[in-house]
């Protein structure tokens, strides 16, 4: 139970240090470096959670891809020169304000939210349970997703084409 | 259940471990001769062309997003493959034989999900983000 607390609590504060690190650091590459900090914080809540096909998703698509693409977005930006300056934090008032509301909201969730405590053991392979749910239920969404999948496949070919035009 | 994740995590304690321990290991017992030769960036002997800070070109972009695309494709396959002798098997399993008929539900459903993406990519080819001229 202790050493348990204690990896729950590394994980917790990776997590809330990487998120706002993403938010606070004023250089968007430290910013890009604390997502990472945060993806892999909520992988091993993942992990603690027994959900280990969604932790390993966490690490494949989300730290191997999505950071990946967020790196690349970075790099392609024109004003990467000036590096230090790339995050000058505006709109602070709001970001507050959003901050306050959302951190409140959180809150309250968490304290007066009516958690249900189940004596059952946990699903000991999610993976095919997952599999059963996705190719029997939920067969329908799963090939919607391969469709929304190629809207953005296509959505970002046909914005990059355009950009690569205008800029010959 | 966290019981299982030992192993997992002795290897990430390990692998942090032996990587830090090179990199002491060269920093604190290794000599340094430096020269203008190794200070360098790339120490094969090619000199740096340009900034590497520099804009990278745009079209570098649709590439990543058709790696997270057939990265996220993989991931969707995985439970299905995990899967695959339930789903091929129209009856239940039993002991891991399939008394009843074949089912090709499971293969179908995964083969319509790859030929939307199949055509994706050709989408892609034939847009010649792939090719590099």
């Amino acid at each position: 139970m202790n050493t348990q607390f204690a990896i729950f609590v590394f994980l917790a504060l990776a997590t809330l240090i990487g998120a706002a690190s993403v938010a606070l650091s004023r250089n968007i590459f430290w910013s890009a470096m604390g997502l990472l900090s945060c993806l892999v914080g909520v992988g091993g809540l993942y992990v603690m959670l027994s959900a280990d096909f969604v932790a390993i998703t966490q690490l494949l698509v989300y730290i191997g891809g999505v950071l990946v693409l967020i790196l690349f977005a970075i790099m392609l930006t024109s004003q990467i020169q000036e590096i230090s300056v790339s995050n000058r934090s505006v709109g602070l008032v709001g970001g507050y304000l959003i901050f306050f509301v959302v951190s409140t909201l959180l809150s309250f969730v968490a304290l007066w939210a009516p958690w249900r405590l189940t004596s059952k053991e946990p699903v000991a392979n999610t993976t095919v349970a997952l599999g059963d749910g996705l190719l029997g239920t939920w067969l329908l969404p799963f090939e919607i997703a391969s469709v929304l999948l190629v809207a953005t496949l296509v959505g970002a070919i046909v914005i990059a084409r355009k950009e690569v035009k205008s800029d010959s | 259940m966290p019981s299982d994740y030992i192993a997992v995590t002795l290897v990430i304690l390990v692998g942090t471990v032996v990587a830090l321990q090179f990199w002491a290991l060269a920093k604190f017992v290794g000599e340094r001769r430096p020269s203008a030769a190794k200070d360098i960036a790339y120490e094969a002997g090619s000199d740096p062309v340009g900034d590497p800070r520099g804009r990278f070109p745009v079209r570098f972009y649709p590439l990543a997003i058709l790696f997270v695309v057939f990265d996220i494709e993989a991931a969707f396959l995985y439970p299905w493959a995990v899967d695959f002798r339930e789903l091929s098997c129209a009856g239940p399993l039993r002991a891991g034989i399939c008394a009843t008929g074949i089912s090709l539900l499971g293969f179908g459903a995964a083969l319509a999900f790859l030929v939307v993406l199949l055509v994706a990519l050709v989408y892609a080819w034939r847009k010649g983000v792939i090719g590099w001229e």
